[in-house]
This record gives C-alpha cells, sequence and structure tokens, in this order.
C-alpha cells in the first residue's frame, strides 16, 4: 500500500466517521420545542478544523437560529404525538441529562427578551391594579371609571323593568309583555318600586313596545264592601265585580286602608262612568 | 416548582412537561402550581368581567369563575378516569387530575390574555349582550385551546398503556363534549358573572332557561331581530 492510497483510506475514514458522528448528535438531541431555552446543540468539530476559536453559547444559539444548521434536526414536538424516545431509535449517544425546571426563573432569556412567565407575571400584576383603578368610585356622582359610560342601549327588557323617558314625568313598568304606566306615587309605592329601580331612557324609547293598561292603586277598607281606583287624586268607585275583572284587576291590587282616610278623598267619577254618587266608605 | 414557571414549562416545553406527568414525576408539585396560577388568572378574568356591573359584582365573579372550573374539574374528573381505565389505561387518578389542570391552566392563561382586550371594550363600550357575547367567545376560543392541550396530553401520557388508543382517543373526544356541556350547566348555574346593568347585584340568579337559548336570544337582539324579555 503506497502512500498516496494510505491517504484516501484515511480520508474515507475521516469523512465516514463525520457522517457517523452527525447522525449520532442528532439521534440523542433532547427533543424540544423551545429550542432557545435548552443548551445549544453543537455539531461535531470537523478534525480539520482544531484551531476554530469557541464560541459562547449564546452567540452561538443567536447564530444558529439565523442559519439554522441544527433545526432541521428537532422535531417540532407541537405537532408530534409520540414521546421522545420513540424518535430516539436506538441506543443514544451523549444523552443529555434532563434539565430540571428552575425554581427561580431568570426575568430574562439568554436572548435579552422577558419570560413568558415573567410576562405573565406582569401582565396579571398591571390588570390587577387597572380593574382596582377603574372601580374606585371617583368624582362628583360617586360612579366608577368601570361604569361611567351611560348604558341606556344595553336594557334588558324583563318584567318588572321600571323606565322614564327623560322629557316625561311619567314611569312605566314593564310586565307582561308590555309598559304600563305606574298613575300615582301611591301606585308606584304600593307595588314596592323605589326611586334607585328607575331607568332613564331617552325620549320615545317607549314607542317601540307595546302599552297594556295604566297601573292604579286600589282601596278598600274594612267597615265598606266597595273598592275604589285613586287616579289624580280623588277616588272612584268600581262599581261591581264584572267591571272590576273587566278591567284587569285581582285581589292582590286591593290596598287596605282605614276608613277615614278613604273618607277624605275626595270623590272621582264611578266606573263605569254614569252610574251615580259612590256610596260612603 | 413555581407557579409561573409550570406555566412556561406547559406553554414551551409541553412534550417534557406531559413526559413527567406520564413518569409521575412531582405531580404534587405540579397540581398545587397549577391550581394556585389557574385560580389567581381566572379570578383576575372573573373581576374584569364583573367590573362592567358594579363593584360587588367583580368580586363575585372573581370568586365564582374559579370555582366553576374546578367544579367541573371535579364532576368530570371520574367520567374521564373511569372511561380510561375501561379502554386499558394505566394512568393513575393524579395523572387525570394533573391533566385536567393543565387544560383548565391553559384556559386561565388564554383568558388572561384576553383580558386586556375586554377591558378595553367594558371601558368603550356600552352594549351589555355584545359584552355579554364577546366573553362567550373568548371562553369557547381558551376552552377550545386548553382541551386541545389536553387531547395532547392524553396523547402523550396515553402512550405507555397498551393497544386500544384508537378507542381512548375517542374517549377522550367524548369527554370533551361532556366537560362543554357540564362547564356550561355550571356557568349557568353559577350566573350572573357580567350582571345585566338593569338589575341589581345578585349573587346567583334564580334558575330557569338555560345557558344555549339564552345565548341564542342575545345574538337575536344584537341582530336586531327580537328583544331579551
Amino acid at each position: 500500500m503506497d502512500d498516496t492510497e494510505r491517504m484516501r483510506i484515511d480520508a474515507l475514514v475521516n469523512l465516514l466517521a463525520d457522517a457517523v458522528a452527525e447522525r449520532l448528535v442528532g439521534r440523542s438531541t433532547n427533543v424540544d420545542a423551545g429550542a432557545a431555552l435548552q443548551p445549544p446543540l453543537r455539531s461535531p468539530e470537523p478534525a480539520t478544523s482544531p484551531t476554530e476559536t469557541p464560541r459562547d453559547s449564546a452567540s452561538e444559539s443567536a447564530e444558529e437560529s439565523s442559519t439554522g444548521p441544527i433545526a432541521v434536526d428537532v422535531p417540532d414536538v407541537a405537532d408530534s404525538g409520540s414521546p421522545p424516545e420513540a424518535a430516539a431509535g436506538t441506543e443514544p449517544v451523549n444523552e443529555q441529562e434532563p434539565v430540571p425546571a428552575p425554581r427561580h426563573l431568570p426575568a430574562f432569556s439568554a436572548t435579552g427578551s422577558p419570560r413568558p412567565a415573567v410576562l405573565i407575571g406582569r401582565l396579571a400584576i398591571g390588570l390587577l391594579a387597572v380593574v382596582i383603578l377603574i372601580n374606585i368610585p371617583l368624582g362628583t356622582r360617586g360612579i366608577a371609571f368601570a361604569r361611567s359610560i351611560p348604558n341606556t342601549a344595553s336594557l334588558v327588557i324583563r318584567n318588572g323593568l321600571v323606565v322614564k323617558e327623560t322629557n316625561s314625568p311619567q314611569i312605566w313598568v314593564y310586565r307582561d309583555g308590555a309598559f304600563h304606566w305606574i298613575t300615582t306615587l301611591d301606585a308606584f309605592q304600593y307595588f314596592g318600586y323605589r326611586w334607585s329601580d328607575v331607568r332613564m331612557v331617552e325620549p320615545g324609547f317607549l314607542n317601540q313596545f307595546a302599552k297594556g293598561r295604566p297601573l292604579y292603586v286600589l282601596l278598600k277598607c274594612d267597615a265598606s264592601p266597595n273598592i275604589y281606583q285613586l287616579d289624580a287624586g280623588k277616588k272612584h268607585w268600581i262599581v261591581d265585580i264584572a267591571t272590576f275583572v273587566a278591567q284587569g284587576y285581582v285581589w292582590q291590587d286591593v290596598k287596605m286602608v282605614p276608613c277615614s282616610d278613604l273618607s277624605n278623598l275626595p270623590n272621582g267619577d264611578s266606573i263605569p262612568p254614569g252610574r251615580g254618587s259612590p256610596p260612603l266608605p | 416548582m413555581s407557579s409561573l414557571a409550570v406555566i412556561e414549562s406547559i406553554l414551551r416545553d409541553r412534550q417534557s412537561f406531559f413526559d413527567e406527568i406520564r413518569q409521575g414525576q412531582d405531580l404534587k408539585e405540579k397540581m398545587r402550581a397549577m391550581l394556585v396560577s389557574s385560580v389567581a388568572f381566572l379570578a383576575l378574568y372573573g373581576a374584569v368581567m364583573g367590573s362592567s356591573h358594579s363593584l360587588w359584582q367583580a368580586l363575585s365573579s372573581a370568586c365564582k369563575l374559579p370555582v366553576l372550573f374546578l367544579a367541573t374539574l371535579v364532576v368530570c374528573a371520574p367520567t374521564l378516569y373511569f372511561f380510561n381505565l375501561i379502554f386499558g389505561s394505566r394512568q393513575s387518578l393524579s395523572q387525570n387530575i394533573a391533566l385536567m389542570l393543565t387544560a383548565i391552566t391553559v384556559t386561565a392563561v388564554v383568558l388572561l390574555s384576553f383580558a386586556p382586550i375586554v377591558l378595553l371594550f367594558l371601558l368603550s363600550s356600552s352594549n351589555y349582550q355584545f359584552f355579554k357575547l364577546l366573553n362567550v367567545g373568548v371562553f369557547a376560543v381558551a376552552g377550545i385551546i386548553g382541551v386541545l392541550f389536553l387531547a395532547q396530553g392524553m396523547r402523550v401520557v396515553s402512550t405507555s398503556g397498551a393497544g386500544a388508543g384508537d378507542a381512548r382517543l375517542v374517549v377522550v373526544r367524548m369527554w370533551i363534549l361532556v366537560y362543554a356541556f357540564v362547564g356550561s350547566q355550571v356557568a349557568w348555574t353559577l350566573r350572573p358573572f357580567v350582571g345585566a346593568p338593569s338589575m341589581q347585584f345578585e349573587l346567583f340568579r334564580q334558575l330557569g332557561g338555560n345557558f344555549y337559548t339564552n345565548v341564542f336570544a342575545s345574538i337575536g337582539e344584537l341582530l336586531g331581530f327580537f328583544t331579551v324579555r
């Protein structure tokens, strides 16, 4: 075997050794989606370049991420359903020890950007501060910023909703598919509404809804069988049960009052009208 | 493992995380960290939702939202565990709960990431139905991402079990449907979370109706077809 043949064989062996080493390193790569968090993988150094200056891991990682020589060997675990052992195949060489999760994360990654966990923590703290701030009642009306925008457009139309158009003194309540005018303050109080229940709405808001019969408060005293409807400060005698029912009233609408209070109220026309003077309570 | 480190581990290195669950490494520590982080983030998102109504509603929603997810986990965990067992899984109950907590943690992180957007609409919009549907949409997205993580985790953790892999995949898919139904029912039971502006603060609202009809009604009102009564 002459020198030329020996050199050729040496060159072939070197090439083969490089290829085998490269493949083994590729197989023993610890699968990791966040490659930036892991120590960068190093290609096997060619035997013919012993004088190359070693690079620090951060610059190497940045360089590799830009050029991507190793990226082809790292499977995307986000889409991979198989464990890393399955991808590894035969006995791994240079198997890396599993890196335990750090108990105290540094605030910045190797690339200088904040870690996701730190960012999430900051986001949570920032949100908490904002939520607290917008819930503090401020201003002369004591309304928190979170609720400072008028919400007339966001009313939920439901039974018991009490509204008042801003240009009208009338107060209406929604019951059984229609808005009913609450005729008197007595009726308003008798039906258990409070001023805090009243929602101010824009003029014309009620035009889009059906109107039901007005709500009156009905008065009766123990000593008399007669029932009166209170309207505009006058009592109106409901002449019989048929009229009472026809008006849509139920017994729960009747408010019991002392007979002296009832006697002191001025008389109005009967219901139905023209049925004579109302009897004395 | 700190509560925030576990999130980073799930989001960036989920394969290793699921492998550790499969091997039963530090399960208790992981579960504690996930529980703490998810409760904190869900409470924060709940406070954002409830702020549209009142301070009491914000506090109430901050308490109720973590309860909603944890109650759903408690209700659904036995189903997942026993069905997996029937189909040949070797996972322990702790591993199952750890996977479900992973899904809840991911859901909580996604909700937290949506919180600034929801906050923006809270401060710049006054339409209750829109705000409600926005939150429904955010929960749907977060929930889907969460259960995708769960399915992926199940696949990784189940690789040690022998056979019946397809059957277990079907079980997971069916379980996700059950999880969604149970979650929506628990949410309906614990409502309100946002609080209708025309109503006084209530810790719980009386039962009646269901989640799905209410969502359709809200869509109808938002599009101008009818008014929610």
